[in-house]
C-alpha cells in the first residue's frame, strides 16, 4: 500500500533529482532511501527501476520524515502518522464521493398542484436550476387550468 | 520433510524461495579454524529478483573472504566503506549487472544481498572466515550458528540511520524451510585428539592419515540450532607465541596464546565471604527446554555456595522480581526457600527487558566488595549495546558472569557482557551436560582471575585486545602488530595476591602463510567498535566517533576483514543481452525458527499474542516437521538424554554418555562414567558442608555400605553427649579423600565447591577429636580408600 503524502502533483514541477542529489539534500543515505521505497513509505522514483529520478514531492516527503525523526519519532510512529494522514485524506475523499452520489442519485419532488408532482434529479437542479424554476412556474400556470 | 533429498526449493506462501541450500566446509587445527560457507541461490520465477538473506556467524570470526560464483566466473568481493559499498551495489543493479553485497548488522548477524538474479539463473556465494575456538584446559569448542533467534526490541529503542533495528537484525521467520545444511569438518592432528563429541547433531566419522573427518550422518539437516563440536585433546593447551611477517607491508604480527596452569589450591578456607546475585531470564523466549536448563543451572550454583555467603535471585522479563529485598545469608533455611522460589519459576514474564534488573542491581553500590552476578539467559535482545554500556560503566564494582542457554543463544551478547566486566561466560547447548560447565564458571568466580596482566612487548607494539581477561587454567589469545621479531615475551600478573610471571619463546613462522594479520585486524576493529559504544555524548562524541570510524574503515580495508563500518561488495558486469531489464523483485529469505524457541513444539503454531513482541512476520503456512526423524544413520551412539533433574539426589547414574567415534575404532572411544559419578557425588553435598549418605554412590565406588557403617561405630571421640554423627563424618571424609586421590585430574570441577565440606570436617575434628583404633583418623581414611575403592575409579580412560 502506498501512503500518499505529496503536497504537489508530480506534473506541477519538473525539477528532477538523482538519488545522490536527493540523498545529499535530505541527509538520508542511499540505503535508507531504498528502504523507504521498498517499504512504500515514499513513492518509487519515476522512470525505470533503480535508475529513476526523483521530484520535489519526494524531497518534501523525505524532509517531512526527517523533521519527524528530528523531533524524536521513530519510523514505526512516523508510519502510523503517515497512515493516519493518508487515512484522513481518504475519508474526506470518500465523504465527497458519497455526497456526489447523493446529489447524483437523489430525486426532488415538487408539488405543482394537488395531485400533481414534478420529479427531477438534484444534480439537474444544481446544473440547471433556473430552467427548472421556469418549468415549475409554467407547470403551475398550466395546472391552474385543471 | 525429507531432509535426505538433495537441496530442493521451498515454497513459502506459494512462492519459491531462491535459496537452495547451504554447505559448510570447516578446517580445524588446534585452537584455530577456517570456515567456508557456500550458499546456493536459484531463481525459478519469471521475474528477475533481488534475494536478501540474513544469517548468523560466530561473533569472534574474522570474515575475510567473499566470492560470487556465476557459471564459470568467480567474482571476488572487495571491502568498502558501508555506504560506498551499497552505492556500488545499487548502481550495478540500476545498470542491470549482477551485484552481491555482504553487510555486518551485528558481530554475529550478517545480511547477504544477491542483486539482479535473472529467471532460471543460479548464483553461488562463498563466505570465508577464520576464528579461534573457545578453549579451556585441553578442550576446544567449534561452534557454528545456523539460525537467528527472534530478538526482542524494546519499544523505546531508537532507529539506526532512520531504519528500525527490527528490520536490520530480525529476518522473516518460518516454522520450517526446505533448504538445509550440509557440513564437513576436517580436524588435523588425529593423534593428539582424545575424543570428539557433538551434542547438537549426529555425525559420521572417517579418518585420514593425519585428520579426522566429520559429516552429518544424514545428507542435510534443518537449520534450527547451533552446531557444536567439542574436541578433547590429549594434553592441555600450552602457552606459545608465533611471529609472522606480512610480505606486502613488511609489518610483523604476533599471536600470543596464554594458557597459565598453576597448582594453586582453588579454595582458601579463610577466603572472604562473597555476594552472588543470580539473575534469571524468564522472558517468553525461554519457555521450553531453556527455562528447565536455566533452573537446573541455578540449583547447581546454589548448591555450590558456601555457608555465610550472601545471595539473591532476580527473575526478569518485561518486569522483574527478586527472592528478597536485600541479599540473604546462605544457610540451610535460605537454601531451602531459594529452591522453592526456583521451583515456582516459569518463563512467563513477557519481553526481555534486561536493563531494568541490572539498573536495580547496580544502584545498590555501597558495599566495598565486588559483587558477583551470574546472569542466565538466551540473550535474545536487539539493544545489546545499551546493556553492554551499562554493564561496562559498572564494571569497577561488579563482575557479570553469563550463562547462555538454548538451541540458538545470542553468543555475541553473552560473551561481550562478561568481557565488559572482566568475567567469564559459558554457552551450554541443551543436549550438553550443564553441570561441569556451570561448576567451571563458578570456580572462576571463586578463584583464579589473573589481575594486572603485563606483557613485555617491544616498544611500538599495538596489542589487541588491550584489556586481557585471563583465568588460571583458561586460555586466551592476544594479537599484536609489531615493529620487529622478539625472542621471548615475558608475561606477569597477580593470582590471589601472589605475583606470577612466565616467559614464552616466540616461534617465527617464516614463509608459512598465516591468518595472524587478519586475526589481529579483527581484534583491533572489535576494540575500536567497543570504544564507539562507550563514547560520551556531545560534539566530543562525534569527533571521536569520526576518528574511530575512520580507523575501523582503514584497518578493515587494509586487511580485507569486514566490520560494522564496511561491507564486502562485488559486481558481475554483464553483456547487454544478459543485463536485467526492469526492476528486480525483492525476495526476503525466511529463516527457520530456532528449535524450542518459546517452547514451541512440533505441530503447534505460535499463538498470536506470543508473537506480538516481535515485529517481523512469521511465515506459518508450513507444518512443523520437528517430530519427524532427521537422522537415519544410527551408527553412532551419542546418548543425548541429558536429564534436567540430573543434579538431584534421587537421580540415577547413566554410563557412557558420549561416544563420538565409530564403535569399530576402539582407541577413540572414551567413557564419561567417572565424570557422571563425580557430578553425582557433588550433587549430594549439603548446603552447610558434608555429603548426604548414598548407598548407591558407595556401591558404584566399590565400597560396602555395611562395612563402612560398622567401621564408623569403631570411631571414638572426646565428647560425652553422643552428638557426634560418626557415620556421617566417616562417609564425608571418605568421599572427600576419594575426590582428592582419585579425581585430582578433575579438581577444576570440585575443588572450589567442596571447601565447605573440608571446613565442616575440620570443625568436627576440632570439636570431637575422633580416633579409630587409637589412630589419627586422616591416615586411617587414606588407607581405607586405598583398600576398598574399585581400582578402575581412579583411571583416566
Amino acid at each position: 500500500m502506498t501512503f500518499n503524502c505529496y503536497n504537489k502533483p508530480m506534473s506541477e514541477n519538473n525539477k528532477k533529482y538523482s538519488i545522490d542529489e536527493i540523498s545529499e539534500l535530505t541527509g538520508f543515505s542511499r540505503r535508507t532511501i531504498r528502504f523507504y521505497i521498498e517499504e512504500s513509505i515514499i513513492k518509487p522514483p519515476a522512470g525505470r527501476g533503480r535508475g529513476g529520478f526523483y521530484y520535489d514531492s519526494h524531497l518534501s516527503d523525505l524532509m517531512k520524515i526527517k523533521n519527524m525523526q528530528d523531533s524524536g519519532l521513530n519510523l514505526n510512529s512516523i508510519r502510523e502518522i503517515l497512515k493516519s494522514e493518508s487515512g484522513n485524506a481518504q475519508i474526506l475523499k470518500e465523504q465527497e464521493e458519497v455526497f456526489e452520489n447523493y446529489k447524483r442519485d437523489t430525486w426532488v419532488r415538487c408539488e405543482i398542484a394537488e395531485g400533481l408532482e414534478l420529479h427531477f434529479k438534484r444534480s439537474i437542479e444544481e446544473k440547471s436550476g433556473r430552467k427548472i424554476n421556469e418549468i415549475i412556474k409554467i407547470a403551475k400556470n398550466i395546472a391552474k387550468e385543471i | 520433510m525429507d531432509t535426505d533429498n538433495d537441496f530442493g526449493l521451498s515454497l513459502i506462501n506459494g512462492e519459491a524461495v531462491p535459496l537452495e541450500g547451504v554447505k559448510v566446509k570447516a578446517y580445524i587445527n588446534g585452537r584455530g579454524s577456517k570456515v567456508i560457507i557456500t550458499q546456493m541461490f536459484k531463481n525459478t520465477g519469471k521475474n528477475a529478483i533481488e534475494a536478501v538473506y540474513k544469517f548468523p556467524l560466530p561473533s569472534d570470526s574474522a570474515v575475510c573472504g567473499f566470492r560470487a560464483i556465476i557459471g564459470d566466473r568467480i567474482i571476488r568481493g572487495e571491502v568498502e566503506e558501508k555506504e560506498k559499498a551499497f552505492k556500488i551495489y545499487d548502481e550495478a543493479m540500476a545498470k542491470g549487472d549482477g551485484a552481491y553485497l555482504l553487510d555486518e548488522e551485528r558481530p554475529n548477524i550478517f545480511t547477504l544481498s544477491v542483486g539482479n538474479l535473472n529467471p532460471g539463473r543460479s548464483a553461488i556465494i562463498e563466505v570465508e572466515y577464520i576464528s579461534l575456538l573457545d578453549s579451556s584446559g585441553n578442550d576446544a569448542k567449534f561452534y557454528l550458528p545456523t539460525t537467528i533467534s527472534p530478538r526482542y526490541i524494546p519499544d523505546n529503542m531508537p532507529d539506526q540511520n532512520g531504519i528500525p533495528v527490527d528490520e536490520t537484525i530480525n529476518p522473516l521467520f518460518a516454522f520450517d524451510v526446505d533448504y538445509g545444511l550440509k557440513i564437513s569438518v576436517e580436524i588435523s592432528g588425529k593423534n593428539h585428539i582424545n575424543s570428539i563429541d557433538c551434542p547438537s547433531h549426529k555425525l559420521k566419522t572417517s579418518y585420514g592419515t593425519n585428520s579426522i573427518f566429520q559429516e552429518f550422518s544424514s545428507n542435510t539437516v534443518k537449520m534450527d540450532r547451533d552446531f557444536v563440536l567439542n574436541i578433547a585433546y590429549k594434553e592441555d593447551f600450552k602457552s606459545r607465541a608465533y611471529y609472522f611477517e606480512a610480505k606486502n607491508s613488511g609489518a610483523g604480527f604476533i599471536e600470543l596464546d596464554l594458557s597459565p596452569r598453576t597448582d594453586e589450591k582453588k579454595e582458601n578456607s579463610k577466603s572472604l565471604q562473597k555476594e552472588i546475585i543470580f539473575v534469571l531470564d524468564c522472558s517468553g523466549s525461554m519457555e521450553g527446554s531453556s527455562i528447565i536448563q536455566a533452573k537446573n543451572a541455578l540449583e547447581i550454583l546454589l548448591r555450590a555456595m558456601k555457608p555465610g555467603d550472601k545471595f539473591n535471585i532476580y527473575r526478569f522479563g518485561s518486569t522483574f522480581n527478586k527472592f528478597c529485598d536485600y541479599s540473604a545469608i546462605y544457610d540451610d533455611a535460605t537454601f531451602a526457600k531459594a529452591l522453592a522460589f526456583i521451583k515456582n519459576t516459569e518463563a512467563d514474564l513477557g519481553g526481555t527487558e534486561i536493563l531494568a534488573p541490572l539498573y536495580d542491581l547496580f544502584k545498590d553500590d555501597d558495599s566495598k566488595n565486588i559483587k558477583n552476578i551470574i546472569l542466565i539467559t538466551d540473550g535474545e535482545v536487539g539493544n545489546e549495546d545499551d546493556v553492554i554500556k551499562l554493564v561496562k560503566l559498572n564494571s569497577a564494582k561488579n563482575r557479570l558472569f553469563t550463562v547462555g542457554i538454548g538451541y540458538g543463544p545470542n553468543e555475541y551478547f553473552i560473551k561481550e557482557m562478561a568481557n565488559a566486566t572482566g568475567a567469564a561466560s559459558q554457552i551450554v547447548h541443551p543436549e550438553e551436560r550443564i553441570e561441569p560447565k556451570i561448576l567451571g564458571l563458578f570456580n572462576k568466580l571463586s578463584h583464579g582471575r589473573i589481575e594486572n596482566i603485563k606483557i613485555g612487548w617491544e616498544e611500538g607494539t599495538q596489542q589487541s585486545p588491550s584489556d586481557v581477561v585471563l583465568f588460571d587454567g583458561g586460555n586466551v589469545s592476544i594479537f599484536a602488530k609489531t615493529v620487529k621479531m622478539q625472542e621471548k615475551i615475558i608475561v606477569s600478573g597477580m593470582l590471589d595476591d601472589k605475583p606470577l610471571s612466565f616467559a614464552i619463546p616466540v616461534i617465527c613462522l617464516g614463509e608459512v602463510e598465516s591468518p595472524i594479520p587478519q586475526l589481529w585486524a579483527r581484534e583491533a576493529i572489535k576494540e575500536l567498535e567497543r570504544g564507539m559504544v562507550m563514547q560520551p555524548g556531545s560534539a566530543q562524541k562525534r569527533r571521536k566517533e569520526k576518528s574511530g570510524n575512520d580507523k575501523i574503515i582503514e584497518i578493515s580495508k587494509e586487511f580485507g576483514v569486514i566490520s560494522s563500518m564496511t561491507s564486502f561488495v562485488s559486481v558481475e558486469e554483464r553483456s547487454e543481452e544478459e543485463k536485467t531489464k526492469g526492476a528486480a523483485v525483492l525476495k526476503k529469505i525466511p529463516v527457520m525458527l530456532t528449535k524450542d524457541w518459546h517452547g514451541l513444539k512440533a505441530g503447534v503454531g505460535a499463538p498470536a499474542p506470543l508473537m506480538s513482541n516481535y515485529d517481523s512476520a512469521l511465515i506459518s503456512n508450513k507444518n512443523i516437521c520437528e517430530g519427524e526423524p532427521l537422522f537415519e544413520d544410527s551408527n553412532f551412539s551419542i546418548n543425548r538424554s541429558v536429564r534436567p533433574d540430573s543434579f538431584k539426589s534421587n537421580s540415577s547414574i547413566h554410563y557412557l554418555r558420549a561416544k563420538a567415534f565409530s564403535p569399530s575404532d576402539k582407541k577413540f572411544i572414551i567413557s564419561n562414567d567417572r565424570e557422571e559419578l563425580l557430578l553425582e557425588i557433588l550433587s549430594l553435598q549439603k548446603p552447610s558442608g558434608g555429603f548426604e549418605i548414598s548407598e548407591e554412590i558407595l556401591k558404584l565406588l566399590g565400597i560396602d555400605y555395611n562395612n563402612l557403617k560398622v567401621t564408623a561405630k569403631k570411631i571414638t571421640d572426646s565428647s560425652f553427649d553422643n552428638k557426634f554423627a560418626t557415620f556421617q563424618f566417616l562417609y564425608s571424609a571418605v568421599i572427600l579423600e576419594i575426590l582428592k586421590s582419585k579425581f585430582s585430574d578433575k579438581k577444576d570441577s570440585w575443588e572450589a565447591i567442596t571447601g565447605k565440606t573440608e571446613n565442616w570436617l575440620n570443625e568436627q575434628k576440632i570439636n570431637y577429636k575422633p580416633l579409630i583404633d587409637n589412630q589419627e583418623i586422616s591416615e586411617f581414611i587414606k588407607k581405607y580408600v586405598l583398600l576398598n575403592l574399585r581400582p578402575e575409579i581412579g583411571k583416566k580412560i
